[in-house]
């Protein structure tokens, strides 16, 4: 069962008088359960292909289905509460809420969802906390965490609504090779015990023996996998 | 609470910024409340100064009386006799939110100069000075001579009117007995004059010219107990001695008074041959234009205004109500604000209420858009942050509602101590004793002394105002915030 259909997804960017053609038709599908990497050089438009997938970008044309949504007819409230319950997001760098704990940081999710009591709420905030690894860490704030603690703390908040889909745009490129590594070999983890697709995008050669399916993309367009 | 924890973190993390927005949030609400404090005190002064001391809250004149400034019209302009007064004041005293009325006769007088010298003027009050005293106790103080018996025919004559007859005629006028050189003109002090007139001939001044002239003796001086500049100009005489001079007279005195001599002289057109010679002060003119308004008085005793006192109603809501009720009956007479009655004055106190609201208004305007524009740059600073909360799954309801949680914490602290303070000051102030003898500045002072005021709404007014500024403040960050998207954050990152 696919969780995400693309077909002929076209994405234009106007740059002053020219338009930059991010996306030229691409068309795949990703199965659930997939531990899935998009490979391709800087510009190729990888990080496009995972914001139109993660419904923080719109397509110029084409179609993007989301957990069987069609993402391209949603309005900006259904696409927000399409983000809120069925898609997970790690960023490179701008992860988390400064002034939230890291804590706090895994609630915000569930707490925008207003569906669990508080009490559940923390108590699923910190088995994810021990999931990934830094629950003694619950109480510092994200200037008080190292990168790699900080990207845990995102995958935490990522999976904590329960995601059909986690997109991570590039999450070890702030990394050293060694911190890398164990956020790739946790998203694993993860991806084998909870089932959760993961889709990351990468430039490093070296993260793709993480992935069990690898799409390349090169000047907007599928290159083979 | 999430949204309200955020708010609160956030402005502590971005405490330089808060303490700005802050700083212009407390001294906004301390001027607002300041402000709100000293229009109050004024609105409260003009009141005791005005309403309680000369006016009442509603003025009712004659139906055909068309300028509503009656107390204070430029040259004088004649006032109206009002007719019919019983049935109008009857009318009037029944209704249960009326308070109390009191009529009196108002109009210019000119005052003679009994040795060939200008004449002066002078505005005569005719009141029966017991019910007058009753309805404005203690507005009148009088600082030589004596307050009129029952039946004592005489003049109360202010400082200010003395000083304007100084000024014109070069006499000065007080009761027998002792005086106090400090209640004589101060030029006259000046030129050391020591001759004082215990009488004033006076003649009512009117476009019909049925006045007659009449002398009177000069019963006591004193001052107004507020705005004597202003209210001084008007000499009090008992009723009888002010019909006299005005050529009030009812139909049945008409009846008994003219002989047939005297009928002739009224159909004469010669009206010259009657002024040739003779005593000024010792005759008693009547013309046509008197038998007209004659004609019209009935049998009532005439007067030109009623000044009603309301209870618990508004003075524009009063004269909505009576002008209904004179209508219904049929009764010569409308109503007029203590406002319209005054003119200039009322004009003024609203001119100077406007200006502080004015003031207090804009300076509001430049604080809510200098909050609105340090917040529209806190939340394109943090456009990441925003990006990234959108992403997860924040509406941007509740980004908005971040942005004024941020507000209205900081308009909560500093706002509220802003108010808090103002209150402490308008509280302090009229113990300071700040005083004045300027009667503008009496206006704004709400008295002699400086004497802002604050009650339980004017507090609340301030509050609904803060929170009114908060909002205008927000409605700009809340906008640019909420339109932040993730992608922005991306493309920033």
């Amino acid at each position: 069962m696919n969780i995400v259909e693309i077909r002929d997804l076209v994405k234009n960017y106007p740059l002053g008088n020219t338009t930059v053609h991010a996306l030229r038709g691409v068309s795949m599908d990703i199965a659930q359960g997939a531990l899935m990497s998009v490979v391709g050089p800087s510009g190729s438009g990888k990080t496009t292909l995972l914001n139109i997938v993660g419904c923080v970008d719109s397509a110029t044309s084409g179609s993007v289905k989301v957990g069987g949504s069609e993402t391209t007819s949603l309005s900006d409230r259904e696409l927000t509460f399409l983000r809120l319950r069925k898609i997970g997001f790690i960023f490179q760098t701008f992860n988390l809420v400064p002034v939230l704990t890291a804590l706090e940081n895994v609630e915000f999710p569930l707490l925008l969802q207003g569906t669990l009591p508080k009490a559940k709420v923390r108590e699923k905030a910190r088995q994810l906390l021990e999931a990934v690894g830094i629950l003694g860490h619950e109480q510092h704030k994200p200037a008080e965490l190292s990168g790699g603690q900080r990207q845990r703390v995102a995958i935490a908040r990522a999976l904590v609504t329960d995601p059909d889909l986690v997109l991570a745009d590039e999450p070890t490129a702030n990394l050293d090779s060694e911190t890398g590594d164990s956020i790739l070999r946790l998203m694993q983890t993860m991806n084998q015990e909870r089932g959760t697709t993961f889709v990351f995008s990468t430039h490093d050669p070296q993260v793709l023996r993480y992935a069990k399916d690898v799409v390349r993309i090169h000047d907007g367009q599928l290159a083979g996998g | 609470m999430l949204v309200w924890r955020l708010a609160w973190r956030n402005l502590w993390r971005h405490r330089g910024r808060s303490l700005v927005v802050g700083g212009i949030l407390f001294l906004g609400a301390l001027l607002l409340t300041f402000g709100n404090g000293v229009v109050s005190g004024m609105e409260d002064g003009l009141r005791r100064q005005v309403v309680e001391s000369f006016t009442g809250d509603v003025v009712v004149a004659s139906d055909k009386q068309l300028d509503d400034n009656v107390f204070l019209s430029m040259m004088g302009k004649e006032v109206e006799p009002l007719y019919r007064i019983q049935a109008v004041r009857g009318a009037v005293d029944s209704l249960s939110w009326v308070k109390k009325s009191l009529p009196i006769g108002k109009n210019l007088a000119l005052a003679l100069h009994e040795n060939e010298g200008s004449p002066g003027y002078v505005f005569l009050l005719g009141v029966d000075f017991q019910d007058w005293q009753a309805f404005f106790p203690g507005a009148f103080q009088v600082k030589a001579g004596h307050l009129p018996k029952p039946g004592e025919a005489g003049l109360l004559m202010p400082t200010g009117a003395n000083e304007q007859l100084f000024q014109t005629m070069g006499q000065i006028y007080a009761p027998e007995g002792p005086l106090d050189s400090l209640l004589i003109p101060e030029e006259a002090r000046r030129l050391s004059l020591s001759e004082v007139r215990h009488d004033l001939v006076l003649m009512g001044y009117s476009n019909t010219m049925s006045a007659s002239d009449q002398r009177l003796k000069v019963l006591g001086l004193g001052k107004y107990r507020s705005l004597n500049t202003i209210w001084g100009h008007f000499a009090l005489c008992d009723i009888e001695s002010y019909r006299s001079v005005q050529g009030y007279h009812r139909n049945d005195e008409v009846v008994t008074d003219l002989s047939e001599s005297e009928a002739k002289v009224l159909e004469s057109e010669d009206l010259d041959a009657l002024l040739a010679d003779g005593d000024l002060a010792d005759q008693t003119v009547s013309t046509q234009a008197k038998t007209e308004n004659d004609v019209n008085a009935g049998v009532d005793p005439i007067w030109n205004l009623l000044l009603v006192k309301l209870a618990n109603t508004s003075p524009e809501e009063g004269v909505r109500r009576l002008d209904s009720v004179f209508q219904a009956r049929k009764l010569p007479a409308r109503a007029m604000t203590w406002h319209q009655a005054v003119g200039v004055i009322g004009s003024m106190a609203l001119l100077i209420r406007g200006a502080l609201l004015g003031f207090v208004g804009l300076l509001f305007v430049v604080a809510a858009i200098v909050i609105a524009n340090t917040l529209a740059m806190s939340a394109m600073e943090r456009a990441s942050e925003i990006g990234m909360m959108r992403a997860v799954g924040a509406t941007r309801t509740f980004i908005a509602r971040l942005m004024l949680s941020e507000t209205s914490v900081l308009a909560a602290v500093f706002g509220g101590a802003g108010v808090f303070l103002g209150v402490v000051v308008v509280g302090i102030i009229p113990y300071l004793g700040i005083s004045t003898t300027n009667d503008l500045l009496q206006m704004v002072y709400g008295g002699e002394i400086f004497h802002p005021l604050l009650r339980p709404l004017d507090i609340l007014l301030c509050l609904v105002e803060l929170g009114g500024v908060v909002c205008l403040a927000s409605l700009y960050p809340m906008k640019i915030a909420a339109s932040i998207t993730p992608l922005d954050a991306i493309a920033r990152d």
